[in-house]
């Protein structure tokens, strides 16, 4: 039997004893964490090894991958232009009882604050894309229109912040890939149709079962921690708090108490900028996360495969995602730049690079929106106000193109217009209401140790240094970040056995549960022939990681 | 009055009056059968069974019609609400009549001869008109039948509201909205069959004996349908505007002591199928239009002085306004990949088969069904509902305390009166309330037909195509209702692993647009004590107030800024007292 965590604890227990040989074997199913019976074919190549599923005990911090990593030689590449919010063993959550608590004692407010967005690099949002000539895909992206006039939907600037917020707070993870049962989210491809496709089929939240082609079955565990799919049973989180959820279970679904509404600005606000994408495939820099690397997972175990072709290659299986995504800010134009030039980012002839224009709001422009609360108590207004605009250092991202350094934006409350709301007498018909037009004071990140529901803090701390590290705008760093070209030594290099594993003696390892500093250990090791098999190893190594983004702080 | 005006119906032959007219609903309506139906198509997948509709009335071949009793229901309260005058007078002398009963000096004939005497003497003309336990009224409503031939097939997908060719019927949904959860009470969800505006019924009023004042009288009545401030509505949720009708086409026919030597004789040597007094319907007993001004109308009771308050109220959309009603319409957005609005397609009412093959799904706006013709044509509209729905919730949010949220709960489970909150009564006065299962007493208490009655005009626009960024249409595009403006909007949540679009999390859904006038007339019946009309007055001030501070939002995806409005005019009329409409016979 093995024993799992306690964020696993909704798998129970799962005898894994069975799974050895490949002897068929249904876990019972739960009602958090449904078990997949997914059974995909097997491309031309078998699992030496039969993944077995474990939880992710006492998931490392950020803080100890930094020590790890601190002493990294520094490599000529690009930090990669996003990183993790590391994920905990479970969500913050709090109970209804500790809600109502907390809503007695705190003033409720209502009202409206107005916000200032300002675009501190270009932001674009996808309206009108219109096809181009015969090889290339995209000829421009029009900005999104509502109405015949040009916005910053709400839903996106929605969209953002409870992003954010979700991170910052720990809370669940409201969007995820799902399928229903049984399929995975991240299915295991047909190798006969689509030989580049996932060996290992995988899902966000349930344990996922592939029937190789020799007719053995693997597991392979969730990408996320079954507790951090959004339960009402179990709880609320801030952002569902803040932002509603709506729940199969009667009567817990919550209506939201923060509404966004649209950004609307004229044209002349507008101007074309480049953008880049790969032709004939998918958008560049579309994810593609995969548990046969350690790019998205955390590292699991290392296995050996045939390919159709009949090489062996090694396979570095990964299970569970490292965190929550988010991209850094750097300057679009330099980024582009980067990319288009085919000296320092090698384009593939099959895929090659393409440019095109999308329509941004510019830099330095201003837009003006409202966001309206209901009866929101006092530290959620902070915390929202607080989100809005996160200190000195952090800044948010919104649209299309983060990845190339479009969407920084910065909030400011111009104004705030509220009422005290009564709690325990109703409304007085007689009399006027009483809005307050509010000089906004900045909630600091010094203050966060106020925010608390139950005792316990809203803010999670090391989720908050993620943050700082991937959302810090010093436009004066001029830092790049650039994924990893399409060459040698990087995404499509295999590790040929025994060629590339033998010779460094690792045989031992294949098969066998490896530890996450191990893990680092091998990826250092095949750093010559492969650098992008540790995602962490090569943030680390990349230029200007540990001398600068290493060290930021909120 | 004499005795001769006096009559009764079984009195000696005076006269007899058929009134033959057209009944138009201008609103759709439902006068229920309390039965339910199903309907082909609307089925709930998840618990594997038929939706329940709430059906209404209909004649022998299925078709919807209004029952005679229902109508003569819907006249006599008109009559009694509209004149002074119009009261049972004979309820308050039943100890009289009793007394003549049990008089032991009289037999059973001289009782009898007594009690109608006392009856014609004693009887106000709504007792002689309509009858009581005692007498037979003088008019009879005849079941009214649909004459209306609509060609428009079957709907087994929901886009044209599931119509029914047959029963001349459409499908509405209602739904009560928790105010802490945002989301459908469990339990709250209504189907329920509706006759689309412009459904044409011939209705048949015959009256014998009228006296003096009584045709002129009983055709004012008829004529309460186009009252413009006060009209006589039939069936279920008239508060929701629902029920309402115009009147046309009357032929009046008179069989009188001057002209019954001819009906003799028609009657004699007629082949028609007609027979008796159905043959006063032939032309020549036709009143002419120049002899309808000869009806005694000076000694008509005076109009009553109509007890409601109205204001009209014009919002403008401040944002988009989304009311869903559960449907899709098809869009292609894009003729290649990594495009978007390019050389789209749309079809209103694609079936499922082509929503699979070549469409995407748009969520659509709330629509309801309307007779044109031979046809149903559907059209955008503002449910009543929604407004009252967005206007109670703050209501109750901010009037009574959290635990009372939830008023049908909190009044089964509590010891009245010693715990009920201020302005409860207030806001069951206004808005009316229905419970069932609660102690005894409580549910007739507590159980009020309310106050209110919002009406909310149709949008006025004419745009054929929603607006989407690009507008680059192919040709041959089916946009569906025209009448009010309307945009796509995409909501594409990401994964907030990966940051890509979330698989199956695209869609799209249309919204009414900003800048668009929403035209609202609330009436509000005035109340029995003064204090309930200061907290109708007060209430009106504080939701315009909300309403223009964002606080009160009206449908759905408020937390995306929808929903917003602005009371832009507010015109408050005077009472007024009900006009004499004969004239526009």
């Amino acid at each position: 039997m093995t024993k799992f965590s306690n964020s696993f604890d909704k798998l129970k227990e799962i005898d894994t004893t069975g799974l050895k040989e490949g002897i068929p074997y249904t876990p019972p199913p739960t009602k958090a964490s449904p078990i997949s019976q997914h059974k995909g074919t097997l491309p031309e190549g078998r699992s030496k090894t039969i993944i077995q599923i474990t939880a992710a005990k006492n998931r490392k911090t950020r803080m100890e991958y930094d020590e790890w990593l601190s002493k990294e030689p520094t490599e000529d590449h690009n930090p990669n232009p996003f990183d993790f919010v590391f994920l905990s063993n479970h969500p913050a959550l709090y109970s209804d009882e500790e809600i109502k608590h907390f809503e007695q004692t705190q003033d409720l407010f209502s009202g409206h604050l107005e916000i200032e967005l300002t675009a501190l690099t270009p932001v674009h949002i996808v309206g009108t894309q219109v096809p181009s000539s015969p090889g290339h895909s995209i000829e421009r992206s029009n900005f999104y229109k509502e109405s015949s006039d040009y916005c910053i939907p709400g839903s996106s600037i929605q969209g953002m912040l409870r992003g954010f917020i979700e991170a910052l707070t720990n809370g669940w993870i409201s969007q995820a890939q799902e399928k229903e049962d049984p399929d995975p989210a991240y299915s295991k491809s047909d190798g006969q149709t689509n030989p580049q496709g996932r060996h290992i089929g995988f899902d966000s939240f349930k344990v996922t079962e592939n029937t190789h082609s020799n007719g053995k079955k693997s597991f392979i565990g969730p990408g996320i921690l079954p507790v951090y799919r959004p339960d009402r049973t179990m709880g609320i989180d801030i952002s569902s708090y803040l932002f509603g959820i709506i729940s199969k279970e009667k009567g817990l679904s919550r209506k939201h108490k923060v509404e966004i509404e649209d950004a609307f600005f004229q044209k002349e606000a507008l101007k074309d900028f480049p953008m880049v994408d790969i032709n004939n495939t998918a958008f560049m820099g579309g994810a593609h996360p995969s548990a046969s690397n350690w790019w998205y997972m955390i590292p699991k175990v290392i296995l050996e495969r045939r390919t159709g072709n009949g090489h062996h290659v090694m396979e570095l299986v990964g299970e569970g995602f490292w965190g929550r995504k988010f991209y850094f800010h750097q300057n679009p134009v330099e980024c582009i730049n980067f990319y288009t030039n085919s000296q320092q980012w090698p384009s593939n002839l099959k895929r090659p690079i393409y440019e095109y224009n999308a329509a941004c709001l510019k830099e330095k422009n201003k837009v003006c929106f409202n966001i309206y609360v209901k009866r929101l108590p006092k530290a959620m207004l902070d915390l929202l106000c607080l989100c809005l605009m996160p200190g000195e250092n952090i800044r948010h991202k919104l649209g299309y193109g983060k990845q190339y350094g479009y969407g920084s934006v910065d909030f400011k409350i111009k104004k705030a217009l509220m009422r005290k709301e009564k709690k325990d007498s109703p409304f007085d018909l007689l009399k006027e209401e009483e809005w307050e037009f509010k000089a906004y004071n900045p909630c600091r990140w010094e203050a966060r140790k106020d925010l608390k529901i139950a005792e316990k803090s809203i803010i999670d701390e090391s989720s908050l240094k993620n943050l700082a590290r991937i959302l810090n705008w010093q436009p004066t760093e001029s830092i790049l970040f650039s994924y990893p070209p399409n060459s040698k030594k990087y995404f499509q290099t295999p590790i040929r056995y025994p060629e590339d594993f033998k010779p460094l003696r690792l045989d031992g390892l294949i098969g066998n549960n490896l530890s996450e500093k191990n893990a680092i250990d091998v990826a250092r090791q095949l750093w010559s022939t492969k650098k992008t098999i540790h995602f962490h190893l090569y943030q680390a190594r990349a230029k200007r990681y540990k001398e600068i983004v290493m060290k930021r702080e909120p | 009055m004499t005795e001769e005006h006096r009559q009764l119906k079984g009195g000696t032959f005076q006269n007899r009056y058929l009134i033959k007219a057209t009944l138009t609903a201008k609103t759709p309506f439902h006068i229920g059968d309390g039965e339910t139906i199903t309907r082909k198509g609307m089925r709930d997948e998840e618990k594997n069974k038929d939706h329940q509709i709430n059906s209404v009335a209909t004649d022998g071949k299925g078709r919807a019609y209004i029952p005679g009793s229902s109508l003569r229901g819907a006249l006599r309260d008109w009559l009694c609400l509209s004149y002074d005058g119009m009261t049972e007078k004979l309820e308050e002398a039943r100890k009289k009549m009793d007394e003549i009963r049990d008089d032991k000096n009289k037999n059973q004939q001289e009782k009898d001869d007594a009690i109608v005497d006392f009856v014609m003497k004693n009887s106000s003309a709504l007792e002689r008109i309509f009858g009581t336990q005692q007498n037979e009224g003088k008019l009879e409503v005849w079941d009214a039948y649909c004459t209306s031939k609509v060609e428009t097939n079957i709907d087994e997908y929901g886009q044209l509201c599931f119509w029914h060719k047959d029963r001349i019927t459409y499908v509405a949904k209602s739904v009560a909205i928790d105010p802490e959860t945002g989301t459908a009470e469990e339990g709250k969800l209504y189907n329920f069959e509706l006759v689309p505006a412009g459904a044409a019924f011939e209705v048949n009023f015959s009256a014998q004996n009228l006296s003096e004042n009584e045709p002129a009288l009983l055709i004012e009545v008829l004529n309460g349908f186009n009252h413009p401030t006060n009209p006589i509505t039939i069936g279920a949720m008239t508060k929701l505007d629902l029920g309402k009708f115009c009147i046309s086409d009357f032929k009046i026919h008179h069989l009188d002591s001057m002209n019954i030597d001819k009906w003799r004789e028609i009657a004699k040597t007629t082949t028609d199928i007609r027979a008796g007094y159905d043959i006063i319907a032939d032309s020549r007993f036709e009143i002419k239009k120049e002899e309808l001004k000869t009806l005694n109308k000076a000694t008509l009771p005076a109009p009553k002085f109509v007890a409601k308050n109205v204001e009209n109220w014009l919002l403008n959309l401040e944002t988009p306004l989304v009311i869903r009603n559960g449907t899709f319409a098809g869009w292609n957005n894009s003729a290649k990949p990594k495009t978007r609005n390019y050389k789209m397609e749309f079809k209103w009412n694609a079936t499922p088969q082509e929503m699979v093959t070549s469409f995407a799904q748009v969520g659509d706006l709330y629509h309801s069904l309307e007779i044109k013709g031979d046809k149903v044509v559907p059209y955008y509209h503002v449910p009543s509902s929604s407004i009252r729905g967005s206007l109670r919730a703050w209501t109750i949010e901010h009037l009574l305390p959290k635990e009372w949220w939830n008023m049908e709960d909190k009044i089964k489970e509590s010891d009245f009166p010693n715990n009920k909150p201020d302005y409860l009564d207030n806001i069951i006065s206004l808005f009316g309330f229905a419970i069932e299962g609660a102690k005894k007493g409580i549910s007739k208490e507590y159980t009020k037909a309310g106050r209110l009655t919002i009406q909310v005009d149709r949008f006025g626009s004419n745009q054929t195509s929603p607006d989407v960024d690009g507008a680059d249409w192919k040709g041959g595009n089916d946009f569906g209702p025209s009448n009010a403006e309307r945009q796509i909007k995409p909501r594409n949540p990401l994964d907030r692993i990966t940051h890509a679009a979330k698989e199956g999390g695209l869609h799209n859904f249309l919204e009414f647009s900003k800048g668009q006038k929403l035209s609202l007339a609330i009436e509000i019946l005035k109340p029995d004590k003064p204090e309930q009309g200061v907290f109708d007055q007060k209430l009106l001030e504080h939701w315009k107030s909300e309403i223009n501070s964002g606080e009160i939002r009206f449908g759905g995806l408020t937390g995306i800024g929808r929903g917003r409005a602005k009371v832009i005019t507010r015109t408050v009329i005077e009472s007024v007292k009900k006009e004499a409409i004969n004239d526009k016979i």
